[in-house]
C-alpha cells in the first residue's frame, strides 16, 4: 500500500499562448477566453502516480492552489484515476511565489494526511519555474528531486532517475519524498470511461486558509513572498524577414551565398 | 581588513574537472553588475574543491574563491550541496548569489533558495542593474513575455540563468595576484544525514557536440514529415560542419525522441552564428531559444508562419526540394 500525492496546476492552455496580449495602458498580461488545463508534466506526474498505484497498491490524493474554478482540473484528475483531491483557494494565498506557493502546498498536504511519495509536475507551462517540488521537500524537510525521467520503488525507497550534466543520474531516495517527474518519464494513459463516471463520487474538497489552518501568514501569498513582479513585456523580434524567392534552383543559390556570409546586401530576387 | 558586505557569488559548477562555460557568462554578467555598485566585489563558489577548478577561475577578475571541501561532496546529492551552500551564505553573507540553469542548478538553486528563505528569480534571460535594484529578466507564457523579478528585502537576492544566453566573456586579471581562497568549515557534513543516495551516473550516448554552443545549427521541424527531408537536413547539417537541432512537435513526429538537442523554453537555446530553420512553424517556446542567433534562413511551406517573423530570410517552399538543391550547389 502507497499513499500517493500528487500536486497538479491549473494553467493557461499552452496552445493558446501566441493569444496572450499585453495591454499598453495598464501593463498587464490578457489572457481572456484561454481555457485552463492541467499542465503537460504534471499529467504526466499523474501517470507516474498510476503507475505506483498500480504496482503497489495504494490510494491517490491530488492537491492543487488555484481559483475556485481549478476544481474542473481536479475533477479531470480524478478522471484520470486519482481517488481524492482537495484545492486550496483563498486571495489569503493568491499572489504567491514560488516559496509562498510550496508552503502552501506543505500545508494543505500535512492537513489531508501523510504520505510515502509526492509527486509533481518537473515544471508548470505558464511560469515553468519549476523551483516549487524542490522547495516543498525542503518544507517538508524531506528528500526531493527534480527533472526525473523514470520513478521506480524498491524495499528501501525510491529509484529515480534524473537529468544531469552529459547524462543522466540515478538515485535511491529515503521515503518520503518528492519527486518532479519530466513528460519523458512515461506516456499518460487513455481516460477510461469508469474512472470518469466515477469522478463526480470521489471526494473533491475546496479550502480556504482558515480551513486548512495552522499556517503562517508571514509565509502565504504576496506578504510571504520574498520575491515580486516588475514590470511585464512583450517579446517581439527585431529581426525584418527578406523573403527570398524565384525557382527552387535560384532560391538555392541565395541560400548558399547567404551561407558562405556574402550575401547580407545581396540583390532582391 | 573589514570583509566586503556586497559581495556577488557566482556558483561555479563543474565537470569532470572544469567549471562549465556557464560559469564563465555569470562572472562576466557578475563583473558588469559589479561595476554598478560601490563596494561591491565578485565571488566564485565551489563545492568538492576541486584543484582544476580553482585554477581555471583564478585567472579572473574576481575577488574571491570560496571552496568547501569534504568525501560528503564527492557525488552530486541535493540535500547535501544545498546544506553546503546554506551554511557558506549563513557564513559570508553574500548580497547576490547567481547559478546556471542546468539539470543541477535547476535543483539546487531553488533548494538552497528555500532553505534561507530567500527569493530566486528562474531561468532568467538576462540580469539588469537599474541603479537601485537588480531586475532579473524571467521569460514566462512559453517565452511570449518577460517579467522583470525583483527581490527587495530577502537576501542573497538568487537568480538562475539559462546556459548560454548571456555570452560574454569575463575579464582576465589585470595583475598578478590570485584571488583570495576562502576554505569554508565543512566538519558539520561528517554528521549529515542525507535522504539521497547516488547509485550510478549514466553519460549520455551523445558525443560532445552540444547544439548550444554550435556555430552553424540546421533545425528540424513538425514540416520535416518524409525520410527525406530528415535525410537533408543530417546532410546539410554534416556539409556546413554545424548540428542538428529540433522543435518539440518534431519529437512527436517519432523520427527523433531526445530532447538533448532540442531548442525551446524548456530546451536549448542557441548562439549560433547561422541558423537555418525548416519546416519549423515558429511557436513562441520555440522562438525564444533562437533570439541570440545572428542570422535565421527559415524554410516553410506556409507563408504566414510565424517563424518568418523571427527570421532575417524566408523562403515558402517545400523544404524538401529547396534543401535537394542547395544540397546540389553544395556538392
Amino acid at each position: 500500500m502507497m499513499k500517493i500525492a500528487v500536486c497538479v496546476k491549473s494553467v493557461p492552455d499552452p496552445e493558446y499562448y501566441e493569444k496572450i496580449t499585453l495591454d499598453p495602458a495598464t501593463k498587464r498580461l490578457v489572457r481572456d477566453g484561454i481555457p485552463a488545463v492541467i499542465g503537460e508534466a504534471d499529467r504526466h506526474a499523474l501517470e507516474a502516480a498510476l503507475a505506483l498505484r498500480d504496482e503497489n497498491g495504494g490510494e491517490i490524493t491530488v492537491v492543487s492552489m488555484g481559483p475556485p474554478a481549478a476544481r474542473r482540473q481536479l475533477l479531470e484528475a480524478l478522471a484520470m484515476g486519482a481517488d481524492r483531491a482537495f484545492l486550496i483557494s483563498d486571495r489569503k494565498v493568491g499572489g504567491a511565489d514560488t516559496l509562498a506557493t510550496s508552503y502552501t502546498l506543505s500545508c494543505l498536504l500535512a492537513k489531508t494526511g501523510t504520505y510515502d511519495v509526492i509527486l509533481a509536475g518537473n515544471e508548470s507551462a505558464d511560469g515553468s519555474t519549476a523551483h516549487v517540488p524542490s522547495q516543498l521537500g525542503v518544507w517538508m524537510g524531506i528528500a526531493h528531486a527534480a527533472g526525473v525521467v523514470s520513478v521506480s520503488s524498491d524495499d528501501k525507497g525510491l529509484i529515480v532517475t534524473k537529468e544531469a550534466e552529459g547524462g543522466l543520474a540515478k538515485y535511491r531516495l529515503r521515503t518520503p519524498c518528492v519527486v518532479a517527474v519530466t513528460p519523458k518519464a512515461n506516456e499518460v494513459r487513455f481516460m477510461d470511461v469508469r474512472n470518469i463516471l466515477a469522478a463526480k463520487e470521489k471526494e473533491l474538497q475546496v479550502w480556504s486558509a482558515a480551513d486548512v489552518g495552522n499556517m503562517d501568514e508571514s509565509f502565504m501569498g504576496l506578504a510571504g513572498s520574498p520575491s515580486q513582479n516588475g514590470e511585464v513585456f512583450a517579446i517581439e523580434s527585431s529581426k525584418n524577414c527578406r523573403m527570398l524567392t524565384g525557382t527552387e534552383s535560384e532560391i538555392a543559390d541565395q541560400i548558399v551565398s547567404i551561407i558562405s556570409g556574402n550575401s547580407k546586401g545581396g540583390e532582391e530576387a | 581588513m573589514m570583509e566586503s558586505k556586497k559581495e556577488i557569488w557566482v556558483f561555479a559548477e563543474c565537470s569532470r574537472g572544469a567549471a562549465l562555460p556557464v560559469v564563465s557568462e555569470l562572472i562576466a554578467k557578475a563583473q558588469e553588475i559589479s561595476g554598478g555598485i560601490e563596494g561591491s566585489s565578485v565571488a566564485a563558489v565551489i563545492l568538492g574543491g576541486d584543484s582544476a577548478a580553482v585554477s581555471q577561475l583564478s585567472g579572473l577578475e574576481i575577488a574571491k574563491i570560496y571552496c568547501m571541501q569534504h568525501e560528503a561532496l564527492k557525488d552530486y546529492r541535493c540535500d547535501v550541496y544545498a546544506a553546503a551552500l546554506q551554511k557558506m551564505v549563513e557564513e559570508y553573507r553574500p548580497e547576490y548569489f547567481f547559478f546556471g540553469a542546468t539539470a543541477m542548478g535547476a535543483e539546487l538553486a531553488p533548494t538552497t533558495a528555500a532553505l534561507l528563505k530567500t527569493g530566486l528569480a528562474a531561468h532568467c534571460i538576462d540580469l539588469r542593474w537599474n541603479g537601485e535594484r537588480l531586475n532579473c529578466m524571467v521569460p514566462a507564457f512559453g517565452g511570449k513575455v518577460v517579467s522583470e523579478i525583483y527581490i527587495p528585502n530577502a537576501r542573497p537576492i538568487m537568480a538562475s540563468v539559462r546556459p548560454g544566453i548571456l555570452g560574454g566573456t569575463p575579464a582576465g586579471r589585470s595583475d598578478s595576484a590570485a584571488p583570495e581562497l576562502v576554505t569554508a568549515d565543512a566538519s558539520f557534513l561528517g554528521e549529515f544525514d542525507s535522504a539521497e543516495e547516488f547509485l550510478e551516473f549514466i553519460p549520455s550516448q551523445k558525443k560532445d557536440d552540444a547544439v548550444e554552443d554550435a556555430k552553424i545549427v540546421v533545425s528540424a521541424g513538425r514540416g520535416v514529415s518524409t525520410d527525406k527531408s530528415w535525410e537533408n537536413v543530417k546532410n546539410l547539417a554534416a556539409k556546413l560542419g554545424g548540428s542538428v537541432a529540433w522543435s518539440r512537435s518534431f519529437i512527436d513526429t517519432g523520427r527523433v525522441d531526445d530532447e538533448s538537442s532540442m531548442i525551446g523554453t524548456s530546451g536549448k537555446a542557441l548562439s549560433a552564428d547561422l541558423l537555418i530553420n525548416v519546416g519549423v512553424s515558429g511557436a513562441t517556446q520555440y522562438t525564444c531559444g533562437t533570439e541570440k542567433c545572428k542570422t535565421i534562413i527559415s524554410i516553410n511551406r506556409d507563408p504566414r508562419a510565424k517563424i518568418f517573423e523571427h527570421s532575417d530570410y524566408g523562403v515558402v517552399g517545400d523544404a524538401e526540394k529547396i534543401l535537394d538543391a542547395v544540397l546540389r550547389k553544395m556538392a
